[in-house]
């Protein structure tokens, strides 16, 4: 009696789509038993047929027929063009020009540029490079300075140089 | 990779896909066979094609509505022998009625649509879960429960209906 309510409980589970691949061999097993409640009776075609199908086949002989057929299938040989052969070796090409052109610039970088002198340092340098520019801050600052007050006093001794003229 | 350890065990399932499409033994047999070597001459690309088995489904069930749609069969509708035994029952009356609903559920699913039809016997004949069935019908998995659920519905109001008639 209680196989009969579980077996009622999945059935209706089994029509709303909410049961498991277990639970609907369970089923069909149940209505495949001679002993079917009368009130179930009505869905015991269905669960028999699913079972009846699992027995259809192919005729006798298909499976060595269609071995025949893929062994006497001829290999298609396959057409590889001279693009195709030759990419792997444009591939590894390219990787080497990559690599190569890391390397230099980064050689680069490391000897300041290719520039002579350390002044150029900071000149040469990558904007945004603090570290150069702090280090090299306090001696620019100087310069600007120096070179400021040496125009300062050219100007100053100019100005009667320029009076005379004007005068 | 062989054929006959990785194709041949297909056979079954493409075949029992293809009849309930096509309703032609021969044909049926014909689309299976194609498939299998199809998929066989294609082994050089079966680490891309994902799951074999769902890959092999697809391509039997377009095959056969391509075929289906090209030359309706004639053929009458499957009859209970065609599929083994009819119905197990010990009483002559209820064999006879259980034989008479086989025939009237067969006929009813032949007029269910192909999509259902096809859900339908991949989960109760082949045993497959969503997935693998959303894998062979190239939909998703709420789209198979979807279809499965309408399917059991129609079924589950057609047994309705045939006890109505008092059958």
């Amino acid at each position: 009696m209680d196989c009969e309510k579980d077996i009622e409980k999945i059935l209706e589970r089994y029509w709303s789509c909410a049961t498991t691949l277990e639970e609907e061999e369970a089923l069909r097993r149940f209505f495949r038993q001679r002993d079917v409640p009368p009130r179930l009776e009505k869905y015991r075609p269905w669960f028999v047929e699913a079972s009846l199908w699992k027995e259809v086949e192919p005729g006798g002989g298909f499976a060595q027929r269609v071995e025949e057929a893929a062994a006497s299938r001829p290999v298609r040989a396959l057409r590889v063009t001279f693009r195709q052969r030759m990419m792997p070796l444009l591939r590894a090409v390219a990787v080497v020009a990559v690599l190569l052109a890391a390397g230099v610039a980064a050689q680069y970088s490391l000897d300041g540029g290719g520039s002579p002198s350390g002044s150029g340092a900071l000149a040469g340098s990558v904007p945004g490079d603090t570290q150069v520019v702090r280090r090299e801050k306090p001696s620019a600052l100087v310069n600007i300075c120096e070179g400021s007050g040496q125009a300062q006093g050219q100007v100053r001794d100019s100005i009667p140089a320029v009076k005379g003229i004007a005068e | 990779m062989d054929f006959r350890d990785d194709v041949l065990p297909l056979k079954d399932k493409l075949y029992r896909l293809a009849y309930q499409i096509v309703w032609d033994t021969a044909e049926a047999e014909d689309i299976a066979q194609e498939v299998m070597i199809r998929v066989w001459g294609k082994r050089d690309e079966w680490a891309q094609l994902g799951s074999m088995e769902a890959y092999c489904l697809a391509a039997a069930r377009n095959l056969s509505l391509d075929r289906k749609a090209r030359k309706e069969s004639h053929h009458a509708v499957l009859e209970p022998e065609a599929c083994g035994r009819a119905d197990e029952s010990a009483d002559p009356h209820a064999r006879l009625v259980g034989k008479e609903r086989m025939v009237l559920l067969r006929r009813f699913l032949r007029q269910l649509p192909e999509k259902q039809r096809t859900a339908l016997m991949l989960r109760e004949v082949e045993e497959m879960s969503y997935k693998e069935i959303a894998d062979a019908l190239r939909c998703t998995e709420a789209q198979v429960k979807v279809t499965l659920f309408r399917a059991r519905q129609k079924l589950k109001q057609w047994f309705e209906e045939i006890e109505g008639y008092g059958l």
